[in-house]
């Protein structure tokens, strides 16, 4: 994605004045002051503090947004992308149940290393992520849809955005002939799985992205359904999805993904991410996730990633989640090294036969860590 | 007459005031900073590519992809 240039970033089109956003007085929504000399001080001046301007009105939703808006915004205020309750929660797993939000020093740490990733409506709907240096994607002009590229995968850029665009191909340590997402093929943007109602929430305050709200949670099956057909022909369908071992749809169907270790928050596991495709125990098993084996990655955590926030709160609990997780792939093919049987002799050889390399096992984990890394993977080890 | 008469200091006043206020594009070319705009409100500066272009201070880091997901 290519940066926008500093002018680019603030530049407001006549599109935009001729919109309905455009009606509403600049300071509406910005506040600052309209009436200062074109002086480099006053400029400053116009934009600051002292005069109540305000860079990005949607962080407080509910004032800029609420009044045209307050059907989504009173919902987001919850959504899982605005408050990063997941984030905290996550972290209390592994702490004990201590909140790093009630520890200054871990506040200020997550605060500057991983609150960036959080989301308002506006970086969304009219600037790029904040992550990314925001400027306005489209000379301030409102959009419904995020675009995919420059919003979604801003973000959501180094697994995802690579994978389902297929910007591994050629790359050293990945294998040969990986393709893009056959959705990306088809011309499908991330919103056509991922709606306007799973990122705006609904009003509950969800602790974790695995929720277990089936509006929230896109499923293969939503559009494949045939593949839930008692009468399909598909052997493979019968056997490992509607059978007494049921794998996730991506165990077949995903090709290798990125797993990665050193986290950038400075300390922890080190080393760059690298391709993986790891079969696992399904740990978190419910009625939106029933299967028996899913495809795990392993994510970039140890007991002492965060030591260097200089807090008294300590991962005490590190072991009470795995360090392979789920991994959801978004590089779905038809025909994948685990489907495509030309050359073989029976129907699962080509992925039967590769039982070593793909199911994850001790031998797996960071040997920098191990102690911590067995016990907490023990219940995605098949064997 | 006498009505015309009691308006000419006015009259003088209103027009002494409009030509000795300091106009905002002139601050502008004294300064030699930017570019003569008509306009100093937000939208004058914010339409106006070519002053952006001069006024806009570039941000560390410069964008690019992110993320952990």
């Amino acid at each position: 994605m290519a940066p926008l240039g500093p002018a680019e970033r603030v530049l407001v089109s006549q599109q935009f004045l001729n919109s309905p956003h455009g009606q509403i007085k600049c300071t509406s929504c910005h506040g600052g002051d309209p009436n200062t000399p074109l002086t480099k001080e006053a400029k400053a001046e116009a934009h600051s503090a002292q005069k109540n301007f305000v860079a990005y009105p949607s962080e407080q939703a509910d004032t800029y947004c609420g009044s045209c808006h307050s059907d989504k915004t009173s919902k987001f205020d919850n959504a899982l992308h605005y408050t990063q309750e997941g984030y905290y929660q996550r972290f209390m797993v592994r702490a004990g149940g201590q909140d790093l939000r009630n520890d200054p020093k871990m506040a200020a740490g997550f605060n500057k290393a991983c609150a960036k990733c959080h989301a308002s409506c506006g970086q969304c709907h009219v600037i790029r992520p904040v992550s990314v240096n925001g400027g306005l994607e489209k000379a301030h002009v409102f959009y419904e849809t995020p675009s995919m590229v420059n919003n979604c995968t801003a973000c959501h850029g180094s697994r995802v955005g690579e994978e389902y665009r297929g910007l591994h191909a050629g790359e050293e340590g990945w294998p040969e002939g990986i393709k893009a997402d056959v959705h990306y093929n088809q011309g499908f943007q991330c919103t056509f799985c991922h709606k306007g109602h799973e990122m705006h929430g609904d009003g509950t305050l969800y602790t974790y992205r695995y929720v277990d709200n089936p509006d929230f949670v896109p499923q293969c099956v939503d559009c494949h359904q045939d593949v839930l057909d008692p009468n399909t022909d598909n052997q493979y369908h019968k056997t490992h999805v509607q059978g007494s071992k049921k794998l996730e749809c991506q165990i077949c169907h995903s090709q290798t993904y990125k797993s990665c270790n050193s986290c950038h928050v400075g300390k922890g596991i080190t080393g760059h991410s690298y391709p993986t495709f790891k079969i696992g125990k399904n740990y978190m098993k419910n009625d939106m996730r029933n299967y028996d084996f899913i495809l795990v990655r392993h994510i970039p955590i140890a007991p002492d990633t965060y030591d260097n926030w200089g807090g008294s709160i300590s991962l005490t609990t590190f072991d009470a989640a795995p360090t392979w997780k789920y991994a959801t792939p978004h590089n779905i093919q038809r025909w994948t090294s685990q489907t495509d049987t030309t050359g073989t002799a029976w129907c699962g050889e080509s992925c039967h036969n590769n039982f070593d390399k793909y199911l994850l096992t001790p031998a797996d984990v960071d040997s920098n860590y191990l102690d911590a890394e067995l016990k907490a993977n023990a219940p995605v080890f098949v064997k | 007459m006498k009505r015309i008469v009691y308006l000419i200091p006015f009259l003088i006043a209103f027009i002494l005031m409009v030509s000795c206020q300091e106009k905002k594009s002139d601050i502008a070319e004294k300064e030699g900073l930017y570019e003569v705009t008509n306009q100093s409100s937000c939208v004058g500066c914010h339409t106006n590519k070519a002053l952006l272009e001069q006024v806009a201070e570039p941000l560390e880091g410069g964008g690019g992809e992110a993320g952990e997901g």
